[in-house]
């Protein structure tokens, strides 16, 4: 196995705005541990002011009066890196995520796919830079020394058990994700890096430290298995963006709208499908939610035109109060058809049955809506016409003339007519209560329309409409 | 060059043949009637294309004279599709006309704008050879996507429309007004837009009653004397010649 490490260090500030290497203003994330505000990450202008994480907040408004801070959002990033991981699903299907900020992938099963492992390598670079997200990756045969190497900035890939161990014995145990208590431990005893660690006896070191650190210098190397579980997408595509820098206006959702959309894209391309319905809800302070439903012809998956026809309709949408969170549920998806078309294949049109049709009709209009009309072998006019839905093939009867249209009950004539042709009696039905005796005839009105009508035999002098020869 | 631009340098050139029109030069199904096909540049309705028809009034032929399209679409096991028509389509009288019924679906949205979505629908999917929609209320713009839906699924698309919306702007490829010879009794249809052709008025001799949902009238006399101007209330009076089936 191939495990691939995506360690996203400005994680926090890189889901607002700031992060971006083109934003002109010094801005931070802090946290807070009682009333001691620390930074935990600074965006590139404020990096450029010598602002870097660990400084405490005091120190850095003296540096930078005009920093703009935000406190560091635990559960917004738990979200963010669970949206990452659905992008992430476009790559593998085995992909797990490592909080708080590191996502695992693995990669060998995807090689063949996307050819090689350099080729990998580089659309996630171009990938999570579309995205502005700073990446560091690493790759290797375990996940905890994936992670070890995305976070220390190795980027030599360990493919093989050789290389992994030279790797490891290299880095320094400060890296490790140990306890103070160990560090403090390892300090004493002058042990500096992995190899070190390494040689000692892991009786003496469990003795010591007890079992967490042999246990994970042997999941380290590979000799412990570490297995993980796949991150497993929800059925329905439903994700959201907390914005605390209020969007004052739509053109400012695009940032976070262009994240959901990745999310969605990964979603999209690990089911094989498209999205033909997609509902955007902007939320507002004690205002009522913005709802705007996208709907697209065809399911698409193409990024580039969600993104556009979004951004189109969000352009268009009248805001009651600022955004504080956007959420995107894809209302409606369908598989889509990639790959092979016929070279002379004009038409865009996809090769649907008439049973998709049908459910798609069905669901907008109805059941009642659709049908098929077959005849019953039954004289009378009203039981002739029958609704079916896709009946298995029907006897075919030679009827005497019969308009097109029927009206759906017989209306009284108000014009005068011409009969043009002679009585056909219809007269049957006496054992199921419908007792139906007529003189049907063939009319014209002045106008030259002509229409299928009756008289019965009761009413004499009445007659009534019941069908055009259309 | 942008794509849109070399698209329309490419069709204005004579010259140019490319492999994609092959499917372009629609493929069409013959009227039924000899004097139609003639006047038409594609000698009969064509796939991919829009046909809109004017009509003031039922009861004159006008959905007859699609019957022997339709008959031939569906014999072949095409499916057609009749969207928002004005009646109960008549399984007895669509069968005369040699339609299999089996293939002909029957789609009653509940308002104009659902009709043009079912429409949108069926020509885009590409199952229906033909589509047959009555639409009372409609635009250019939503015509024009009929249109390339018909385009895009390949099928013949023909569109019913009030008798009033003849002189408006339309981007169908054909466009007909139907009007009775009240004379006659002959269909007249008025080619009044045509791609690739030119506008011109075709009569058509098709009874509505006799052509083709009358297979035989029953106790019809050999030759029937038309009664004259008579009215309705006359002839409850007037002795009608009994007949049985």
């Amino acid at each position: 196995m191939l495990w691939a490490a995506l360690h996203f260090p400005q994680l926090p500030l890189e889901r607002l705005p700031w992060g971006r290497a083109d934003y002109p203003e010094p801005a931070a994330i802090i946290q807070s541990s009682g009333a001691k505000r620390t930074l935990v990450a600074v965006n590139q202008a404020a990096s450029q002011l010598g602002l870097n994480a660990g400084l405490p907040l005091k120190n850095a408004y003296a540096i930078a009066p005009n920093l703009q801070v935000q406190e560091f959002d635990e559960v917004a990033q738990a979200e963010h890196l669970q949206q990452l991981a659905l992008w992430a699903m476009q790559y593998s299907s085995w992909v797990s995520p490592e909080p708080p900020d590191t996502l695992l992938i693995e990669a060998e099963a995807s090689l063949t796919l996307f050819g090689g492992l350099r080729e990998l390598y580089r659309r996630w670079l171009t990938d999570t830079a579309k995205q502005h997200l700073t990446v560091r990756i690493g790759i290797a045969t375990t996940p905890k020394a994936a992670v070890l190497f995305a976070r220390t900035g190795q980027r030599m890939p360990a493919t093989d058990a050789h290389t992994l161990n030279t790797l490891l014995n290299t880095v320094n145990v400060e890296h490790l994700p140990l306890d103070n208590f160990v560090f403090k431990g390892l300090r004493q005893s002058g042990i500096r890096t992995v190899k070190q660690l390494r040689e000692l006896k892991p009786a003496a070191l469990t003795r010591r430290f007890n079992t967490a650190v042999t246990d994970y210098l042997y999941k380290l190397d590979g000799t412990l298995p570490d297995p993980r579980e796949a991150f497993a997408p929800s059925d329905t595509f439903s994700e959201g963006v907390d914005l605390p820098l209020e969007a004052p206006d739509t053109s400012a959702l695009t940032f976070p709208l262009n994240r959901l959309l990745n999310a969605l894209g990964g979603y999209l391309t690990l089911n094989d499908s498209g999205v033909r319905e997609m509902a955007l809800l902007l939320s507002h302070h004690k205002v009522a939610d913005t709802k705007v439903v996208i709907g697209f012809l065809d399911p698409t998956s193409n990024h580039t035109h969600v993104l556009k026809t979004a951004t189109e309709r969000l352009a268009n949408t009248v805001l009651p109060a600022p955004v504080t969170r956007l959420t995107l549920h894809a209302t409606d998806l369908a598989p889509i058809e990639r790959g092979a078309r016929d070279l002379f294949q004009k038409s865009q049109a996809q090769a649907h049955s008439i049973e998709q049709v049908i459910d798609n009709l069905t669901a907008r209009l109805g059941r009642d809506a659709l049908y098929v009309a077959l005849p019953e072998d039954d004289h009378r006019p009203e039981k002739a016409w029958l609704a079916e839905v896709l009946k298995s093939p029907y006897q075919t009867f030679e009827w005497p003339a019969r308009p097109l249209w029927l009206y759906p009950t017989p209306e009284l004539a108000q014009r005068p007519l011409t009969l043009i042709s002679a009585a056909e009696r219809i007269e049957n039905g006496w054992w199921d209560n419908t007792d139906v005796r007529r003189d049907y005839y063939i009319a014209s009105d002045p106008d030259g329309a002509c229409y299928w009508v009756y008289k019965t035999r009761n009413t004499q002098d009445q007659w009534y409409i019941h069908g055009v020869f259309a | 060059m942008n794509t849109v631009a070399l698209e329309s340098l490419l069709k204005s050139q004579a010259g140019v043949w490319r492999g994609g029109e092959r499917y372009n030069n629609a493929d069409s199904v013959s009227t039924g009637f000899n004097a139609l096909d003639a006047a038409l540049p594609s000698r009969g309705w064509a796939n991919g294309c829009l046909t809109e028809f004017m009509v003031a009034r039922h009861g004159m032929g006008e959905f007859s004279l699609l019957l022997p399209a339709l008959k031939q679409l569906t014999q072949q096991n095409q499916w057609v599709a009749l969207i928002n028509p004005p009646f109960i389509p008549y399984a007895p009288a669509l069968g005369n006309a040699g339609i299999k019924l089996e293939h002909l679906l029957v789609v009653n949205p509940s308002d104009a704008r659902s009709t043009l979505w079912a429409s949108e629908q069926c020509l885009r999917s590409g199952v229906f050879a033909a589509v047959v929609a009555w639409v009372d209320r409609s635009t250019p713009q939503k015509q024009r996507r009929l249109q390339i839906a018909a385009e895009t699924g390949s099928s013949i698309a023909m569109v019913y429309r009030p008798d009033r919306t003849r002189n408006e702007h339309s981007p169908a490829a054909l466009r007909i007004t139907l009007e009775q010879n009240p004379s006659a009794k002959h269909l007249l249809l008025n080619i009044i837009k045509v791609r690739n052709g030119k506008p011109q008025q075709v009569e058509l001799g098709l009874h509505a009653f006799d052509q083709p949902q009358g297979v035989a009238w029953p106790g019809m006399p050999e030759v029937q004397p038309t009664p004259g101007a008579l009215s309705l209330h006359d002839l409850a009076v007037a002795a009608v010649i009994p007949a049985h089936n």
